[in-house]
């Protein structure tokens, strides 16, 4: 048997080993983006603490694989001194290999809530999410910077598909979906 | 108008260090290992070898003393609670990294307790030119 073919043979049999396998590529992912994030966005270990009210040591830990147990509170709170956002979600191995094959720490870089126009302005790729959301049958809330020209989507959508039972329910703007919500808010540094 | 021309990455080739009689003392420790230790491992040497500069290196600190004089470093990682050090030195190469020991670290004390001295012997034995070299390849489709 194949060095490979041992270790799918231990993924598909061991669930440690699957955790392991998982801990292993979290470890160091984390721990790598965190790094070249606090280098291009701050610089020293001590302004990110500075920031994100954490600790100097702590990042220290932090960017060392497997030193620390990240908690998702503790990423949250990164990626919102980063001015980032932070998607976790279940994937394939296979998806997780070529994320993690496709990584290189020295070109990752993250658009920052500021430069983000593509959030901060809307374009059509919006729309194409929308119409995804209305093909699976959900009721879509959408600001009223974008209503304007989803609408006419939204109207093709229903349309083409005959379905009458979505609707668009118009908000002031984005914000107001946040503060509905109740969100917790993170004083900038 | 002048536009800047990024140069194809060159990844890291590492070395285990063998003596002349066949034996690999890293691929031994590495035997050792625990399977997160052995993991975290494969992934921290993946994510470097992919790093073009390596101070910016996922955990590497250069030794102080002696061995700083033989420019010999540490890739610290830990697994299970357990801070491991993986010795090396740059080279033979450019972009070359050679492997000299591996052992564990506890409050300021290391186990093998004699491996920095095993580093620095090995890393002569290195620029002497008596040593084996065994590539540690890094798997990209696991």
């Amino acid at each position: 048997m194949s060095a490979r073919s041992d270790l799918i043979f231990r993924l598909q049999k061991e669930r440690d080993f699957r955790a392991s396998y998982l801990r292993g590529k979290l470890h160091v992912l984390i721990s790598s983006q965190i790094y070249a994030l606090r280098k291009r966005f701050f610089g020293k270990q001590t302004n990110l603490a500075i920031a994100s009210g954490m600790k100097q040591s702590r990042i220290s830990a932090m960017e060392q694989p497997g030193a620390t147990q990240f908690n998702l509170e503790t990423l949250i709170r990164l990626a919102a001194t980063f001015k980032v956002g932070l998607v976790v979600k279940f994937v394939p191995f296979s998806e997780m290999l070529r994320w993690d094959n496709r990584f290189v720490q020295d070109e990752f870089e993250v658009i920052q809530l500021d430069k983000d126009l593509e959030f901060l302005t809307p374009t059509e790729d919006l729309d194409e999410d929308y119409e995804e959301g209305v093909s699976e049958g959900n009721l879509v809330f959408l600001p009223s910077r974008m209503a304007s020209h989803t609408e006419a989507a939204f109207e093709q959508v229903v349309e083409a598909k005959g379905d009458t039972s979505v609707g668009v329910a118009e908000f002031e703007d984005a914000s107001s979906l946040v503060g509905a919500a109740g969100g917790d808010h993170v004083q900038d540094q | 108008m002048i536009s800047s021309i990024k140069s194809p990455l060159v990844p890291w080739v590492y070395w285990d260090f063998g003596y002349k009689n066949g034996t690999n003392p890293i691929a031994d420790w590495h035997t050792g290992l625990s399977d997160d230790a052995k993991n975290l491992l494969h992934d921290l040497l993946k994510t470097n070898k992919k790093t073009d500069k390596p101070t910016d290196w996922r955990d590497l600190k250069f030794l102080k003393g002696t061995a700083k004089e033989y420019k010999i470093w540490e890739l610290r990682f830990k697994a299970n609670g357990v801070q491991h050090r993986l010795f090396g030195i740059f080279g033979p190469e450019r972009k070359q990294a050679t492997f000299l020991v591996g052992c564990t670290h506890k409050q300021k004390i290391y186990n093998p307790p004699d491996c920095i001295e095993t580093a620095i012997a090995r890393s002569k034995l290195v620029n002497e030119k008596r040593w084996v070299g065994h590539e540690r390849k890094i798997r990209l489709d696991i």
